[in-house]
């Protein structure tokens, strides 16, 4: 945007018309309403279909025209006799532009250096839906939508502290996306949020169309095949982390949520494991850390155990497998990749295809890894098996985007184990260990586990504590430390008995 | 960018990791020849016979149910092959190559020797077992009555197959299964003997044959010096502490005569102590065994819901005890002259110096040694029911 004398208002309202009119040539969707405000030509600019048409009759039009009939037609005196509760004023053309952009319509007078510009921009949206990705049993319905300002006002809402701070930038020279940075200041890093900012600033690109080019371009390690940033369409999500010090980032036109920074830990967790008593939220991460376990190294597991490590496997289970075995003529890993690779198929058509098709591809799937696969001699019953619960496994990594890395890193994985064995596996998982011990979301360790500096860190990873046992923020809000006040055991009151 | 070098480079890498080997000697199940279990015995010219029982799944699973063979236990068939070399190993050589497959030992569970093989002495053939990376080391061990090859060719109805029927059995509590490593222990050991359970194979008609375990072989430097029965095994165990339950039928006779009978009982928390004692030139062996007993069943007039009648019957159980302990070593130690009990080991732990200046001594010493046996069981369950249903 050049910010040189071009971009003044001029006194003159046919010259500032003709340059908006230059910019805006070949838009047949900007409408320049010209009008009478008591003695002074003025025209109103807008976008039909951002704004609401019935609010700029009714209350900019027709007081313009009306009241100030009888007025010299002075901006102050507009302004005074308007019933519109937001409107700001623009000292520049750019301004102009920008917001006729955002679907504000603009008011421009004849002898005026400034522009009246009314927060009346509309336009269709989705309504506040459950988050389909994020589903929970018990715990809020409403998930983000495509608006940046109904998705800031349901953070609001969820925080009411003045401490609740949206930092606002655009992004993208052509899209020039609304992008929020969400923290509460009492409880976030300065150097994360200044950190945030400066990656966010660096970015310049035409257009951020969602958070994921957003994630993309900020991430720590670019190469790396892990989400450094934690994704949610939840408001409860965002307030839990922005009271756990943590930043969040909201798009313009994309219900995602990224949130900064993150470890592998929270990829596992849901937010239902706080809504549900500690007892259950504990044995359903621990299902979790063992199925996202089986998710990456359960056909390795399979195939180096099978052409490899024959005596490790119990007599009477090796019998069967040998005689389940016996009529597939690939080896163990061919058949692996070949079973891996069609579920990956079948698990990406369900996706993309309409609801309607997608029961007929299960239907279709279930014969392909099933039963006709081991009847034509393709695979044999084992390896459908463990295809089968690797599936479920990936599937009970609660977000999408970690599970979706762990799937594709079984396929490395499955290649080692078929060559080497098990000294593959272990070489896969050492390699993959390193990675993650080396990694960083914004500075935090990527694996919170290892840098535990304090047991209390541990309390929302090995278990989840019940909430009156968690007194510390974790390690991303060590700048002020407990989150509640001692004591909120609850139980019957001491002393105070009424018998 | 230089990371980007990095990654590259480290694909580079992987991509040549298959060539260096590993997934060459990668062997699919499909191509293995598991060898459940071998029986080693000896031939009329002193060469070594390798029998074994391989686990082949069926072709097709057409074939399997038009019924196979008489046993026909479930959809495979086991094939026994049989070899003959110079040794074990060369026999094992000799074997594969009559195999279409790898010959896997990993799952063997059981090795039987033959009689003939055992009297002449099985350390050599053993030396194989633990020098091969595959047999397990907790493969359990017997000594057959007759040839090995005619346990191994059995195919018994109740389990999968014979390796299975012996290793199940060995678990139980009064198998008294010797696994290889125990074996190793026992020989190497400072008694330099052993006992292995002794199996026989039972025809019945109808093509029904089984094994069974007969009894207790002794084996005395690794040659077999004795064959004993059940009662001689079951004693054995109870001396060396390995027994953990066993059932006792012992004569009873009643506080006012008339009453006398037969009485079992179930002894459960065996445990057996050696306290042994030099006193000059004489070697003596306190054998103290302790226990709990319920009464299982009573065929004389005594009540046992009367506590001064069990009185009398626990002594009357303890004295018997201590009788059988008695005889039962008597005759191993007159017929074998083999230290199976481990009293080597106790005279080692209580006399270490003596032990040390009397060891090449050792075979003469344990001819002459003398045992006492205390027995102090207790009957604590007697039941509700006193007095039999005469």
């Amino acid at each position: 945007m050049n910010n040189n004398n071009d971009s003044v208002i001029s006194h003159r309202l046919e010259e500032n018309i003709d340059r908006i009119k230059a910019l805006y040539t070949d838009c047949f969707d900007v409408v320049f309403h010209h009008l009478q405000c008591g003695q002074k030509p003025a025209v109103v600019i807008y976008l039909t279909g951002m704004t609401d048409s019935d609010m700029l009759n009714q209350f900019i039009l027709e007081p313009t025209l009306h009241k100030m009939k009888d007025e010299e037609g002075g901006l102050g005196a507009l302004c005074e006799c308007l019933p519109v509760s937001s409107f700001t004023k623009a000292g520049t053309l750019d301004q102009v532009i920008m917001e006729i952009g955002n679907g504000n319509p603009v008011l421009l007078l004849e002898d005026e250096d400034q522009a009246l510009s009314f927060s009346l921009a509309k336009w269709e949206k989705r309504s506040i839906t459950e988050p389909e990705a994020e589903s929970v049993v018990r715990g809020p319905r409403e998930g983000f939508v495509e608006t940046l300002i109904d998705n800031v006002t349901m953070i609001r809402r969820k925080l009411k502290t003045p401490a609740l701070k949206m930092k606002t930038m655009r992004i993208g020279r052509y899209s020039q996306t609304e992008v929020v940075i969400a923290f509460v200041n009492d409880i976030a890093n300065p150097a994360l949020i200044s950190e945030i900012e400066t990656r966010l600033g660096r970015i310049d690109v035409d257009g951020i169309l969602e958070s994921g080019n957003i994630e993309e371009l900020i991430e720590d390690n670019p190469y790396s095949p892990f989400p450094q940033m934690q994704t949610t369409e939840r408001p409860d999500v965002v307030a839990a982390n922005l009271l756990e010090g943590r930043a969040a980032i909201l798009v313009e036109g994309t219900p995602i949520v990224l949130i900064a920074p993150t470890s592998i830990f929270t990829y596992l967790q849901s937010p239902e494991d706080y809504y549900q008593r500690y007892y259950i939220g504990s044995a359903i991460r621990w299902l979790r850390y063992l199925f996202a376990l089986i998710a990456l190294i359960g056909p390795s597991f399979y195939v180096a155990i099978v052409t490899f490590h024959q005596e490790m496997i119990p007599t009477t289970l090796l019998l069967n497998m040998t005689r389940s075995r016996e009529q597939i003529p690939f080896p163990a890993l061919v058949e692996a990749l070949l079973m891996e690779i069609t579920f990956e198929a079948l698990r990406e058509a369900g996706v993309r295809l309409p609801k309607q098709i997608g029961a007929a591809v299960s239907i279709v799937g279930a014969l392909v890894i099933g039963q006709a696969a081991i009847a034509a001699g393709l695979v044999s019953s084992p390896m459908v098996m463990v295809v089968a619960i690797t599936g479920i496994a990936s599937f009970l990594i609660p977000h999408f985007t970690l599970g979706i890395s762990i799937r594709l890193l079984r396929f490395p994985m499955m290649l080692l184990a078929g060559t080497l064995g098990f000294f593959g596996l272990m070489m896969g998982l050492a390699l993959i260990l390193t990675h993650l011990f080396t990694l960083r979301s914004f500075g935090e360790p990527y694996t919170s586990i290892a840098t535990v500096t304090h047991w209390n860190q541990l309390k929302d990873v090995a278990v989840r504590a019940p909430l009156w046992k968690m007194n510390r923020r974790p390690a991303t809000g060590i700048w002020n430390r407990y989150r509640q006040g001692p004591n909120q055991r609850p139980g019957p009151s001491k002393g105070g008995g009424k018998r | 960018m230089k990371l980007g070098r990095k990654i590259g480079a480290s694909c580079l890498l992987f991509c040549l990791l298959p060539l260096l080997g590993g997934c060459w000697d990668r062997t699919e199940v499909n191509d293995l020849a598991l060898i459940m279990a071998a029986g080693i015995d000896l031939t009329d010219n002193g060469s070594i016979e390798l029998s074994v029982q391989v686990f082949t799944p069926n072709q097709s699973s057409s074939e399997g149910n038009s019924g196979m063979m008489g046993g026909g236990a479930g959809s495979n068939t086991i094939v026994v092959q049989s070899a003959v070399g110079t040794d074990f190993a060369d026999a094992a050589a000799k074997l594969q190559e009559q195999m279409p497959r790898k010959v896997f030992w990993g799952h063997g569970e059981v090795f039987i020797f033959g009689e003939r093989m055992a009297k002449q002495g099985i350390l050599n053939e053993i030396d194989f077992l633990f020098r091969h990376p595959q047999p397990r080391e907790h493969a359990y061990v017997f000594v057959s009555k007759g040839k090995a090859k005619e346990i191994i060719s059995i195919n018994p109805r109740v389990e999968r197959d014979i390796a299975e029927t012996l290793r199940e059995m060995a678990v139980l509590p009064y198998g008294m299964g010797i696994s290889l490593k125990e074996l190793n222990e026992m020989l190497t050991g400072r008694s330099k003997a052993a006992v292995v359970p002794l199996i026989e194979r039972k025809d019945e008609p109808k093509g029904n044959s089984y094994p069974y375990i007969t009894g207790a072989a002794v084996l005395r430097g690794g040659k077999l010096a004795g064959q004993f029965d059940d009662k001689v095994k079951r004693d054995t165990m109870l001396i060396r502490n390995k027994m953990k339950r066993t059932n006792v039928t012992f004569p009873v006779t009643g506080l006012q005569g008339g009453d006398d009978g037969v009485m079992t009982v179930k002894i459960t928390k065996c445990r057996t102590t050696l306290f042994p004692v030099i006193q000059g030139k004489r070697w003596s062996m306190m054998v103290r065994m302790e226990g709990e007993a319920s009464v299982t069943q009573n065929t004389s007039r005594i009540n046992v819901t009367k506590p001064q009648e069990l009185r009398q019957v626990e002594k009357q159980l303890n004295r018997e005890i201590g009788k059988r302990i008695k005889e039962s070593f008597r005759l191993v130690q007159r017929e074998t002259d083999a230290d199976v009990f481990g009293f080597a080991d106790a005279f080692w732990r209580k006399y270490p110096l003596v032990w040390s200046r009397e060891q090449s001594r050792w075979n003469d010493i344990f001819q002459d040694v003398d045992i006492h046996a205390a027995s102090n069981v207790k009957i604590l369950w007697p039941g509700f029911s006193g007095k039999s249903y005469k």
